[in-house]
């Protein structure tokens, strides 16, 4: 490698890459940005980052924003309180859409994304009953009312 | 309606839940139930709980050795701020200890207490616990239970070296000596038996080593605050930490430095952190924290606040349970009262409990953890 020739080049322009949502959205987003991302990461350590990466799990509507959540968080110079209340005006949505934000996050393996979308997720059920959460994730194997009410009674000191 | 989940994306919410949801959500579909029921669940949330906030799972068990019909309590001592969903303070009858028991300490959401016959490991949220079995015991049964229920000198902790947790007795063995042999009778839940081991005390030249409550589990070891007498009659306070892997004491921490001597200190968890106070700069309570540990551990003074008003009882008697979300700090006074007080508006609001005698209590978790005996 050339060290010697580095200081006599312009300053390098910003690397972009191009990410292609399943319904053909093109979004650009900063190399280091990117690096949030471990997939994204293994891709552009194995030079496969140079044509749009298809993604073909995330629609446009939610890679646009996980793309506006990278590049917050690549931000230089943010205060931790500052992020902190981005971050939770960026969460401020319908839990189906963060529903969407764990799958991407864990698609694209962004920690920080899919710890702070499961966190909220967390805190919005914590207070539910089985009925209510059964609806909100969907889920049809419930117990018969016999079963249920075992289960319930072995489990009765959360109920109280 | 949403598109459902993977099982490992489920898994991550599940990890970020209170226990008491967790319980509730295994009604939810067999499923779920699998997966908050399956080893290493209890394990994986309480690293996520301790990792992330857990002020938030912290609740105090209240017991006292004297009040005989008076069963063991929880606070959620937030909730009577508006803090918590459910009841502020709940009852815990426990089978075998109908009469009476002592906290001997607590960690990872369990607590250990000792009846009249033998030691139980019991976790408050799931109301989980066994009974520690006795045959291996290697000492005077009556003279060490007899011991034990002052309560001083023992405590339970973790070992994370050998995924163990342990019940420590510290017994002085033969105090006709000019100093006196110190041992440890050490029950692993491992093992499942009982141990003992003569240890050193560093300080033991000292004449008296006083302790006035049970240890206090942190990093991997129990803390004691201690008051040495030394053969001139001058008095040190320090802390004494024994080692749960090793299974021997450390070198002793220095309390905080204050202008004054003060011989009176106790320590207290907050969250991961360790803390101290004294009462005795009467009307002030000053606390200190810390988050390091080792020699010269160094405190940093977290508050120091006048509750004169409130605390009209001798300051000895004071004790310093918690300290609130909201910054608000949690008293027992002398014999009779717990209170919520408010620094900043100087006012106070009474918990819903009744004692008669001096408490004993313990800080702890809401976790999913289950005591069990072997490995």
């Amino acid at each position: 490698m050339s060290s010697s020739s580095s200081s006599s080049l312009p300053p390098c322009p910003k690397k972009m890459i191009t990410l292609k949502s399943s319904d053909g959205e093109t979004f650009q987003i900063e190399e280091t940005a990117a690096l949030q991302s471990k997939t994204l990461e293994n891709m552009i350590d194995e030079n496969c980052a140079s044509t749009p990466i298809p993604l073909r799990s995330i629609n446009g509507k939610i890679l646009a924003k996980v793309v506006e959540f990278c590049n917050k968080h690549a931000e230089v110079g943010v205060d931790a309180e500052s992020l902190h209340a981005w971050d939770a005006e960026f969460v401020n949505v319908e839990y189906t859409t963060l529903f969407d934000y764990i799958l991407a996050a864990n698609f694209l393996e962004i920690p920080t994304l899919l710890d702070l979308a499961s966190g909220v997720v967390g805190d919005m059920i914590k207070g539910k009953t089985p009925d209510e959460i059964r609806k909100m994730f969907n889920i049809n194997d419930a117990f018969s009312p016999e079963e249920e009410e075992e289960v319930r009674r072995a489990n009765q000191w959360a109920f109280e | 309606m949403a598109e459902s989940l993977p099982e490992d994306m489920i898994m991550e919410i599940l990890l970020r839940l209170p226990a008491k949801s967790l319980g509730r959500f295994k009604c939810v579909c067999k499923r779920w139930r699998f997966l908050i029921s399956k080893r290493g669940f209890a394990k994986s949330h309480l690293q996520r709980l301790k990792a992330g906030d857990p002020i938030t799972s912290q609740r105090i068990i209240v017991g006292s050795s004297c009040d005989r019909d008076i069963p063991l309590e929880t606070v959620d001592y937030e909730a009577l701020d508006g803090g918590g969903e459910g009841r502020v303070v709940e009852p815990h009858g426990i089978i075998p200890f109908q009469e009476r028991c002592c906290i001997v300490g607590s960690c990872d959401g369990m607590v250990c207490l000792v009846g009249p016959r033998s030691f139980l490991i019991y976790n408050p949220t799931t109301r989980v616990y066994i009974e520690l079995p006795g045959s291996h015991f290697n000492f005077n049964r009556d003279e060490l239970f007899s011991e034990l229920r002052d309560g001083r000198y023992c405590g339970f902790g973790y070992d994370s070296q050998s995924d163990d947790y342990k019940v420590v007795k510290i017994v002085e063995v033969d105090d006709t000596d000019e100093y006196p042999e110190w041992e440890a009778a050490i029950f692993s839940l491992r093992s499942g038996s009982w141990r003992r081991k003569q240890v050193r005390f560093q300080e033991q030249e000292h004449r008296d080593v006083q302790i006035f409550r049970h240890g206090v589990y942190w990093k991997g070891a129990l803390h004691w605050c201690a008051q040495l007498w030394n053969v001139d009659h001058r008095c040190e306070a320090v802390i004494i930490s024994f080692d749960l892997l090793r299974e021997e004491f450390l070198q002793v921490l220095p309390v905080p430095e204050v202008d004054k001597d003060v011989y009176y200190w106790e320590l207290g968890i907050h969250g991961v952190n360790l803390f101290i106070y004294n009462c005795v700069h009467y009307p002030a309570v000053e606390a200190w924290i810390t988050d390091e540990y080792g020699k010269g551990a160094s405190w940093t003074k977290w508050f120091s606040v006048d509750c004169s008003a409130f605390v009209n009882c001798h300051p000895w008697d004071s004790l310093l349970l918690a300290y609130t979300r909201c910054g608000k700090i949690v008293f027992w006074l002398g014999t009779k009262r717990m209170i919520l007080f408010d620094p900043e508006s100087n006012t106070c609001k009474d918990y819903p409990i009744e004692r008669h005698c001096y408490i004993e209590y313990a800080i702890y978790l809401e976790t999913l953890v289950s005591p069990y005996l072997g490995g």
